[in-house]
């Protein structure tokens, strides 16, 4: 007996996938490259994420950041070893911090902390990596911040000009390498400049020697700070040292929020590359398969179950999902890390390691499989389930009644009306391609428009003042003598004194001296009104009397978002110069700018016990244009009555410094546009050369009718101008909401105002602009091959 | 009105082979007759015809029709070309589905230009009851029958008022009462004084025509007296 051999249909079903695959050609090639783009989008957005969310932590914690900070007169290696062997310490250091202002040519000074370390090779609490193995800096040296050298404009042996707060003469450092401390903001943001030297270069300088600060890491959960921090200043006390202030620092990253905020826009952009493709990948699975509905009939006619001719698409779809999310992974994974290390340069990580966890991978691969089969399964149960007579004759345009359009549309003649009905034939699938082109053109104009609306908040920020130049001093100094000296520089039409002083901000607790918890700079206009640059959003604005007791304060929201526990009606203690003052908040405003409250003018002069005293100035000039030679005139002219700067800022480098605050904001915005154009350009592409290349044998038809070149080309034009338009218009509606939500992001952590409502009329432009060229191309290109091919070959085109 | 001169046509076969569609066929179509192309599958037949009609240009050889060498043209003349002078008719109707068969024919209008704007609508109208489906004018062609569509394609066919009309099996995919029905129409257009080209291998329909051209194997045979 003759035996047959047995075929494995599951063999059979990849035998004919693979050869559908060849078949489909450029089609097959498109859908390929679509889904890989889709999949790298997606892989490079998570995988950054994951990376920076990781590594943002880990930096941080790896500088072990200080739980409490003790002021004292000075730290020596016994009480160092006292503190740090008291239950619950993890870990006690010294250190001192002296501020000065460096000299960075023309005349113009940029503010400088010299942190002094005990011993470079032994950090036991807020470390400092010294790089290239140049620790510890000689005596007379100092390391340099490496955020922080761009604000020098230094070089490696270079020496520095230096004046130092209590000092009139001018010192100097020699520059002699670069460190990175990770607890710092990148020193470009702030405009300081981080050095590091030994103690023995503070006598150097000449100053005492003395490490004056305890920096104090605690074992155990943040309950337990508090308490040890009572512990170490009753120890310190009993060691006959005095306590000049006790901080417990809020251990959070300097620019945490804007991390949040890059992270949440990370994650809008990871989740709508998600929703692209997988959209993209529906469209375009629905467009292969549904040229397949003839050979199903056939197949049925030769005895294949609805099982079997489903597997075979299967196959389809599974190998070109596979091969397009593995390379899709694989690119995606390489420009996360990328964007991962330009972000942690921005955030000033160290060391970054930028290695994918191997569960986002997996997840993002097996999404990148998962969804394009999942997206082709309706195609391909429809598919199966036709019927043997149906599928035979099918012209792909089954059960689709063609769409109806209005007179004025037919009076424009049968070809714009072909058209028209050929665009919207299949509404699933017109919808499925208008959403998902629509989609990359949304994210374009999000990201243009929350670009445009940072940019404004900045704007308003600044553009209502009339100074030009703004000094805020180290300590207050008296008015009268300081508003002469100020008039007195010559470019100096009018200058204001403003009442400001930093202060540190204790909550009451059940004991007499509660630890500072941050810090806030208190500003006191002159006119005792809010500023212009300002909102107020809760309370009232402050109008204590001089007889109160408890000042009143108005604070920003970036002082809520830095200490916790803040609110309006909030008491707090003011601490300046080691005296607290009681303060109740009874308004909170918005504006753009560092943490910051603002009093009325008695409430001032409560918080300085003086009213003849002014932290700030803020001037007025005859020429805007010459504020950074008056800004170094002025310079001299405090330097000579020895009042020190805390800042002095000209208009322009003060929104320039706030822009740079949002840079990274402003770069994942850009990236988001970026990554919105290739996907959605590539989508668009894809999905309209598909459906011109599945229309082969029509434009056979079309040309015996005589239909010329022109014709053709006008039909797919007009078809792709019909989908092009939707996409905008819907891109354009879809830009509100998701605008106004990333803007809600954004306002809410990196910001920490409402941002305007702001609309990029060009970013629509330049969507019109380029889904129009790209409509063009990817129409134009297989209509010409269409056009050039003899009649014949395009009727028997399958 | 078709001259044909030593045509042969050759297709590109798989590993560098080539497969012989037409050899060395001759022959002439008279104008205003009716000639139907015979024979067996693969013998040819819709070669010919597409060369007839400028659907595709021989190897070798010269044709001739309507007063054109066809194969000196480009494939943009000769899409103008046989706009003017030739009416397509396929097998499987291969009517534009989205459009109505007032649109399809309209639509062929429109590409030639050949009927003045104005006198479209009333030509359509003329078309439409010529070949009995005036009253289907703005259905889509899914909600017709087989013959209705094959008579809508004709009419689409004639709407540029060509000189020769070609149809490939034109009711291979057709009941008997429908296929007598078209049959029938192609006479009436004969009458008319246009030139009919008809592809088939169904003998009735063969001895309806003026002429038989046979076909077997690509070549111009004596037609065989079994059936194919």
């Amino acid at each position: 007996m003759c035996r047959q051999a047995e075929v494995d249909p599951v063999s059979m079903s990849l035998v004919k996938a693979l050869a559908d695959l060849r078949a489909q050609g450029l089609r097959a090639v498109l859908s390929w490259v679509a889904i890989a783009v889709g999949t790298t989008a997606v892989m490079a957005a998570f995988g950054a994420h994951a990376v920076l969310d990781r590594e943002i932590a880990r930096s941080f914690e790896d500088s072990r950041p200080p739980a409490v900070v003790v002021w004292t007169d000075a730290v020596d290696a016994d009480l160092l070893r006292r503190v740090a062997s008291l239950p619950g310490v993890a870990g006690a250091e010294a250190r001192r911090q002296v501020r000065a202002r460096a000299e960075v040519g023309d005349g113009t000074w940029r503010s400088v902390l010299i942190y002094a370390i005990r011993d470079f090779d032994d950090m036991r609490v807020s470390k400092v990596h010294a790089l290239d193995g140049s620790a510890p800096p000689s005596v007379g040296s100092a390391l340099v911040e490496q955020s922080a050298v761009s604000v020098l404009g230094t070089e490696r042996g270079a020496t520095l000009a230096l004046r130092i707060a209590t000092q009139r003469e001018k010192r100097s450092l020699v520059v002699s390498g670069w460190a990175h401390d990770p607890a710092q903001a990148p020193g470009w943001q702030d405009d300081v400049a981080y050095l590091y030297v030994t103690p023995a270069t503070l006598s150097a300088l000449g100053l005492t020697p003395q490490l004056d600060q305890l920096h104090i890491d605690v074992a155990g959960d943040d309950n337990a700070v508090a308490p040890l921090a009572r512990e170490i200043q009753r120890t310190l006390r009993a060691a006959n040292r005095p306590v000049h202030r006790v901080e417990v620092p809020v251990r959070r990253h300097p620019h945490a929020d804007h991390m949040e905020a890059m992270l949440g826009l990370i994650r809008v952009l990871a989740v709508l590359s998600l929703l692209l493709s997988a959209l993209l990948a529906a469209s375009l699975f629905g467009a292969l398969l549904a040229r397949q509905t003839r050979e199903v009939g056939i197949m049925k006619a030769i005895g294949g179950s609805p099982g079997a001719i489903a597997r075979s698409s299967l196959w389809l779809a599974l190998i070109l999902s596979g091969t397009a999310a593995f390379t899709g992974v694989g690119v995606g994974i390489l420009a996360g890390q990328r964007f991962a290390r330009f972000a942690a340069r921005e955030l000033n990580l160290y060391d970054v390691a930028l290695t994918v966890p191997g569960g986002v991978i997996a997840a993002v691969f097996g999404a990148g499989i998962a969804v394009p089969v999942a997206a082709s399964a309706w195609p391909i149960l429809r598919a199966s389930r036709i019927n043997v007579r149906e599928a035979l004759t099918d012209p792909g345009l089954r059960g689709e009644k063609p769409a109806s359009v209005g007179a004025a549309t037919r009076r424009r003649g049968a070809l714009v009306t072909l058209s028209l009905r050929h665009a919207l034939r299949s509404r699933a699938r017109f919808a499925l391609n208008v959403t998902s082109l629509a989609l990359g053109g949304a994210m374009l104009m999000t990201a243009a428009n929350v670009h445009r609306s940072l940019v404004a908040a900045v704007d308003a920020s600044v553009a209502p003042r009339t100074d030009r130049i703004e000094l805020r001093l180290l300590e207050p100094a008296p008015t009268t003598a300081l508003v002469t000296a100020a008039a007195s520089v010559k470019g100096v039409r009018r200058a204001v004194p403003w009442g400001a002083v930093r202060a540190g901000i204790a909550l009451p607790d059940d004991t007499s001296a509660p630890p500072v918890v941050g810090h806030v700079a208190v500003l006191g206009p002159p006119e005792g009104s809010l500023p212009k640059t300002t909102r107020l959003v809760e309370g009232r604005w402050p109008v204590a009397s001089s007889q109160a007791e408890t000042v009143s304060l108005a604070v920003n929201r970036q002082l809520l978002a830095t200490v916790s526990d803040l609110h309006l009606g909030a008491p707090v203690n003011l601490v300046v110069g080691g005296r607290a003052t009681p303060a109740t908040i009874v308004a909170v405003v918005e504006e753009v700018g560092i943490a910051s409250a603002y009093v009325a003018p008695a409430g001032m002069a409560h918080l300085l016990g003086r009213d003849d005293v002014s932290g700030a100035l803020r001037l007025e000039l005859h020429d805007e244009a010459s504020s950074v030679a008056v800004a170094a005139r002025l310079e001299s002219v405090l330097a000579r009555e020895n009042w020190f700067p805390h800042d002095l800022v000209t208009r322009a480098s003060l929104r320039a410094a706030m822009r740079d605050h949002f840079r990274i904001l402003l770069v994942v915005l850009l990236t988001l546009a970026g990554a919105a154009i290739a996907v959605g350009v590539l989508g668009l592409a894809t999905t309209m050369s598909i459906n011109v290349i599945a229309r082969r044998r029509e434009m056979g038809v079309l040309k015996s009718m005589g239909a010329t070149a022109g014709h053709i080309r006008r039909l797919v034009l007009l078809e792709g101008a019909v989908a092009t338009t939707a996409s905008v218009l819907f891109a354009l509606a879809l830009s509100f909401p998701l605008s106004a939500a990333v803007r809600a992001v954004v306002g809410a952590h990196g910001l920490h105002v409402t941002l305007p409502r702001e609309h990029a009329i060009e970013a629509v432009g330049a969507w019109l602009v380029l889904a129009g060229l790209c409509t063009v191309g990817a129409c134009l290109g297989p209509a010409r091959d269409a056009v050039r091919r003899p009649v014949r070959e395009l009727i028997g085109y399958a | 009105m078709i001259t044909f001169r030593n045509v042969s046509h050759r297709y590109p076969g798989g590993h560098g082979r080539t497969f012989d569609a037409l050899t060395d066929v001759t022959f002439d179509v008279a104008e205003g007759s009716s000639v139907a192309i015979w024979g067996r599958s693969g013998s040819g037949k819709s070669t010919l015809l597409n060369l007839i009609a400028g659907l595709d240009q021989a190897t070798a050889g010269s044709v001739r029709v309507a007063g054109q060498d066809l194969g000196a043209m480009s494939e943009r003349a000769l899409t103008r070309w046989r706009g003017r002078h030739v009416g397509v008719v396929f097998q499987f109707f291969q009517l534009l589905p989205t459009l109505t068969v007032r649109e399809n024919l309209l639509l062929a209008m429109e590409f030639v230009g050949v009927v003045p704007r104005p006198e479209r609508t009333g030509r359509i109208d003329e078309l439409l009851q010529r070949v009995g489906i005036e009253r289907q004018r703005d259905k889509f062609p899914a909600q017709l029958s087989g013959g209705e569509q094959q008579r809508a394609a004709v009419a689409r066919a004639l709407a540029n008022r060509p000189a020769l009309v070609v149809a490939d099996e034109p009711t291979g995919n057709l009941d008997v009462a429908s296929a007598r029905a078209v049959m029938n129409l192609f006479g009436t257009l004969r009458e008319r004084g246009v030139t009919i080209v008809t592809v088939t291998h169904d003998e009735e329909i063969a001895a309806r025509a003026d002429r038989i051209i046979a076909l077997d194997d690509g070549r111009c045979v004596a037609r065989p007296r079994s059936t194919p």
